[in-house]
């Protein structure tokens, strides 16, 4: 997509949450509310200039690309995303270990890593080094491991 | 007297409990008898090495020594809101006697007066009370007041110009401050900072005139005579600053400070809750205990689960009578 | 002389076996932890107290000097290797640390990091062990007002870092702002920026922030298969870059003392100190390239947040009043062992306190050693396949950041900065000004505040010390630099005649 266009719709967004804050902070009481004010005004200021830059610019450079950082596939960034969320879920109801030995090579393979060896054995070996680290050395109570008993 | 009734509950369930497993009707009681079986959580509600903490982890093995049965206690931080999520935990925790935790009187009554808590205290059933560190005005030696009544004295000469540090809207060291005020007609100038370390901190810099504080972090300063405690809030002397007299010695009626205690979810089983509180006593007792408190400087103050709660619900009524009539934050 | 005597009287002490061992395990888990995104010395070292119970004081305080000092280290190496700083104090490192790393030249910025590190610690520690009580004066000196001009003067450095945009840099200093605003008001009592979540009562900590804005980007881009650094260049065995070690010593003195300055005064820290005097050489540096890879920008940073570390303890120690979130867990477990700080320690517990002081200065000779291999062992790692690096910094960071407050929410938190931070980057908005303002924005907030409850809303207040007038002189030197440059550029522009046309 258009960069200028999609810089506009992020400017378009942030200008609507700064709104949205700067709205919230008029609520506050007395010496509380001056700092957010002044912030979340300045923010709706500085989006609004964001945006006028990126109209200027779409109307002058129609679709030029810019020096913007290199494009990236979309779908693969849709897996990254979806794997993500659902570890996070899983760190919750399966446990910490669990979802981070499940995560680790199937997010790798999903994206095309090929060598299902390197990839469970450096698992393990990860996942016992983190063991060893947060549950040995700093005892950090981690959620409770549902599926893997022993390791919790 | 509610102490009264309240052990004679105990000693009713108690009973009733003895006689159902004698009968066998509740398997489940027999293995409660030798609470407790595995281990115990004891969530802590403020980070790991700050203050509570320590205490906490301090206090640890001698509860495990005299629970006995092999117990386990594991502490869990769960810090953040002024100790809201840390209270909220145990006030949602299953109440089976396996999760414990500190509560911090006065955060734990003035959180729910000033906002809306996620919990409330009919959800929490004190254990025992543990430390008490009592509040204490620190002021320099420049200033020329070496007591309360020259204090009072000075601000009423001078009405809204002494300005003194607390570490926050609405902590004990504030509401301190408040009732002096109120009982006393007289007007001081708040200044409230992130914590007990600034304030000590601007005291030392004289750039505020006066700190209020707890006992505990003021004694070796003025040991040291680079500050002079005004006096404590406590009713007797704390033994640990025995030369400092007290509010009450001086006559001004204020008992103020911080507590340091255990708590459980509401509706442990009384077993389990008599078992954690005759623990801590022993515990409290324990010379090694006494040594180690004494390195820290903790205010070691111990109150039964009956006395605690007594206590607890008469701070209750003064906090709520307060913010009645003087809300400490603004709305 | 007292201090000498009482430094011979320490010595034996402090080179028995078990303090050796503690300061070596020390320093080695403070590297790691300073190098584990997510994880802090802060964390590190008040974890590790309850271990401390049972052992004799100063094997407990070798081992915490080991891991503050270690940590600060550690946390540049992620933040040269792969472009996450390790804990905030490594946000100034990634500027040129980083960019060396993709010019190939990781090891040479290794090198000068460590190195840096190490002198600035060492000097850090003799300046405790020497001059403490006297520079201890120092901290107690500054005010409410002081803290909001030198709060003021920290965010100028915002307008070094917000890139060719104002717009964009300013948009996400502001963001920083309104992150730092989140919680409840500690002067009021007021909920901000709140939404009844009971988990953002208290704010949102700044790992939680830095590690959503720094570590997820990067291990996404390397998912995405957009990692910049050619990790086949990162060989240690290749040609050795000659680095001019003379040129940094002015850059080591320099910032040496900026790292102590910044950590003799309470509530600044190692981030501060880091970026004050990543600036301040940019100033004064001749590098074409700064910003861009200049060994010196690497050197200033890291130089001056370990220059921070013992320096921190100087009022810690002498006054008990402590400088940071560290010296606080410091001084925490000290009281375990009955250690209470101010004048009675040094009366009464001199041996201890020196000893300790001590091991503060053999650990920045320690860290040398266990950083250099340490630093090997993490190149080793980078080597690994990008498409499984990715995912193990992912749950690297996770767990990192559920440690720091055992809570899911922060998690969440921090995926949600991490999407904030992929697309700030995709859209070229620095992340940079967003963590300082993160930093100073709450400081500048309450001093101001604080300050005026004092004076009773007298601005005069502001400028009634001389520090305040100092650091007001400063901003306005920093504000007019640019444009007293403007003018005399645009003057040698009229008088060479240039036709003006445009």
């Amino acid at each position: 997509m258009n960069r200028n266009l999609l810089e506009l719709l992020a400017a378009i967004f942030v200008t609507a949450f700064f709104v949205y804050l700067f709205g919230e902070a008029r609520g506050y009481a007395g010496q509380s509310k001056v700092m957010p004010v002044a912030v979340t005004g300045l923010a709706v200021a500085l989006s609004l200039a964001w945006g006028a830059q990126c109209s200027v610019a779409l109307v002058k450079g129609g679709g030029a690309a810019g020096t913007g950082p290199a494009p990236f596939d979309l779908r693969r960034l849709a897996i990254v995303a979806v794997a993500v969320v659902v570890y996070a879920l899983g760190i919750g109801t399966l446990g910490y270990f669990t979802s981070t030995i499940i995560m680790l090579p199937a997010l790798s393979i999903s994206l095309g890593y090929r060598n299902w060896l390197v990839a469970i054995l450096v698992t393990l070996g990860f996942a016992a080094v983190l063991y060893a680290v947060f549950r040995l050395l700093l005892s950090v109570p981690l959620p409770a491991e549902t599926l893997f008993g022993m390791v919790g | 007297m509610q102490f009264k009734t309240l052990r004679e509950d105990f000693m009713k369930k108690h009973l009733t409990r003895i006689a159902a497993a004698t009968l066998g009707i509740f398997s489940a009681t027999a293995a409660l008898a030798e609470y407790p079986e595995r281990p115990i959580t004891m969530i802590v509600a403020y980070s790991a090495g700050g203050g509570t903490d320590v205490a906490a982890r301090t206090l640890v093995p001698y509860l495990e020594k005299y629970l006995g049965n092999d117990a386990s206690i594991v502490v869990s931080n769960k810090p953040g809101a002024g100790g809201e999520v840390g209270f909220t935990t145990l006030a949602h925790a299953k109440a089976d006697g396996y999760t414990i935790g500190f509560i911090n009187a006065p955060n734990i009554l003035t959180i729910p007066i000033q906002r809306k808590a996620r919990y409330t205290m009919e959800d929490i059933q004190p254990v025992a009370n543990v430390v008490y560190d009592p509040g204490a005005f620190g002021i320099l030696p420049s200033a020329g007041i070496e007591n309360l009544d020259q204090l009072i004295a000075y601000a009423k000469e001078n009405p809204g110009k002494v300005t003194y540090g607390t570490a926050g809207a609405g902590s004990d060291d504030h509401l301190a401050v408040l009732s002096l005020e109120r009982e006393h007609g007289v007007k001081f100038r708040h200044v409230p900072f992130n914590g007990n370390a600034d304030v000590r901190a601007a005291l030392l810099g004289g750039h505020i005139k006066m700190a209020s504080m707890n006992v505990t972090e003021m004694v070796s300063d003025s040991e040291e005579g680079t500050v002079i405690v005004l006096g404590q809030m406590s009713k007797e002397r704390w033994e640990g600053a025995a030369n400092i007299p007290t509010f009450r010695e001086q006559g001004y009626d204020i008992v103020m400070g911080a507590n340091r205690s255990l708590g459980a979810p509401a509706g442990i089983p009384a077993e389990a809750l008599e078992k954690l509180s005759a623990a801590t006593e022993k515990a409290m007792n324990d010379p090694a205990f006494l040594a180690g408190a004494k390195d820290q400087g903790l205010a070691l103050y111990y109150m039964n689960a009956g006395d605690f709660t007594v206590s607890l619900q008469s701070l209750n009524e003064g906090y709520k009578a307060l913010w009645a009539e003087q809300p400490w934050i603004a709305q | 002389m007292d201090i000498l005597a009482n430094i011979w009287a320490a010595l034996p002490l402090v080179f028995s076996f078990d303090v050796m061992l503690a300061m070596v395990l020390g320093t080695t888990v403070g590297i790691a932890v300073g190098a584990l995104p997510g994880l802090s010395a802060t964390m590190g070292i008040a974890v590790l107290i309850p271990l401390t119970f049972a052992m004799s004081p100063l094997v407990a305080l070798g081992m915490i000097a080991g891991i503050y000092n270690g940590a600060m280290y550690g946390g540049s190496i992620p933040a040269i290797l792969l472009r996450i700083p390790g804990t905030p104090a490594g946000i100034a490192t990634v500027f040129d640390g980083y960019e060396m790393a993709r010019q190939g030249r990781a090891r040479a910025a290794l090198d000068i990091s460590l190195t840096s590190s190490a002198i600035g610690s060492a000097v850090s520690a003799i300046a405790l062990l020497l001059v403490a009580p006297p520079l201890a004066a120092v901290a107690l000196k500054f005010g409410p007002a002081d803290y909001f001009w030198l709060a003021m003067f920290g965010m100028m450095t915002v307008a070094v870092l917000i890139s060719d945009n104002p717009a964009k840099g300013f948009l996400s200093a502001c963001f920083g702002l309104v992150i730092g605003l989140v919680g409840i008001d500690s002067m009021t009592g007021t909920e901000r920026f709140t939404f009844d979540q009971l988990n953002l009562l208290s704010g949102i900590n700044i790992i939680v922030l830095l590690t959503g804005l720094y570590a997820i980007p990067p291990a996404v881009g390397l998912l995405l298969g957009q990692s910049d650094v050619d990790t086949s260049r990162l060989n240690f065995k290749g040609v050795k870059e000659r680095i001019d070690w003379a040129s940094l010593v002015p850059v080591w003195i320099r910032s040496s003392a900026i790292g102590l300055f910044i950590g003799l005064i309470p509530a600044l820290g190692g981030n501060v100190a880091a970026i004050l005097a990543w600036n301040e050489q940019r100033r004064v540096s001749k590098s074409p390239n700064y910003g861009k890879g200049a060994p010196d920008g690497l050197a200033a940073p890291e130089c001056a947040n370990n220059a921070d570390t013992a320096a921190t303890l100087i009022p810690a120690l002498t006054l008990g009043v402590p400088g940071n979130a560290v010296a606080a867990v410091i001084l925490g477990a000290m009281l375990v062992h009955g250690l209470k700080p101010g004048p009675e320690l040094f009366r009464d517990n001199a041996t201890t306190v020196y000893g300790f002081m001590l091991t503060m200065l053999i650990t920045s000779g320690l860290m040398y050693v266990i950083g250099k291999l340490g630093a090997r062992a993490f190149v080793n790692v980078l080597r690994l396949p990008p498409l499984l690096l990715g995912p193990m910094i992912l749950a690297l960071t996770t767990v990192g950041v559920y440690a720091v407050q055992n809570s899911m929410f922060d998690v969440w938190l921090m995926l949600g900065f991490g999407l904030i931070g992929f697309a700030m980057e995709r859209m070229s908005i620095p992340t940079a000004p967003a963590v300082l303002a993160v930093i100073l924005g709450p400081m500048a907030e309450a001093s101001f505040r604080r300050a005026l409850l004092i004076s009773g809303g007298e601005y005069g207040y502001l400028f009634s010390s001389a520090i305040s007038i100092t650091l007001v002189v400063l901003i306005v030197l920093m504000l007019l630099t640019p444009v007293v440059r403007h003018i005399r550029a645009r003057q040698r522009r009229t008088q060479e005649e240039l036709p003006s046309g445009s």
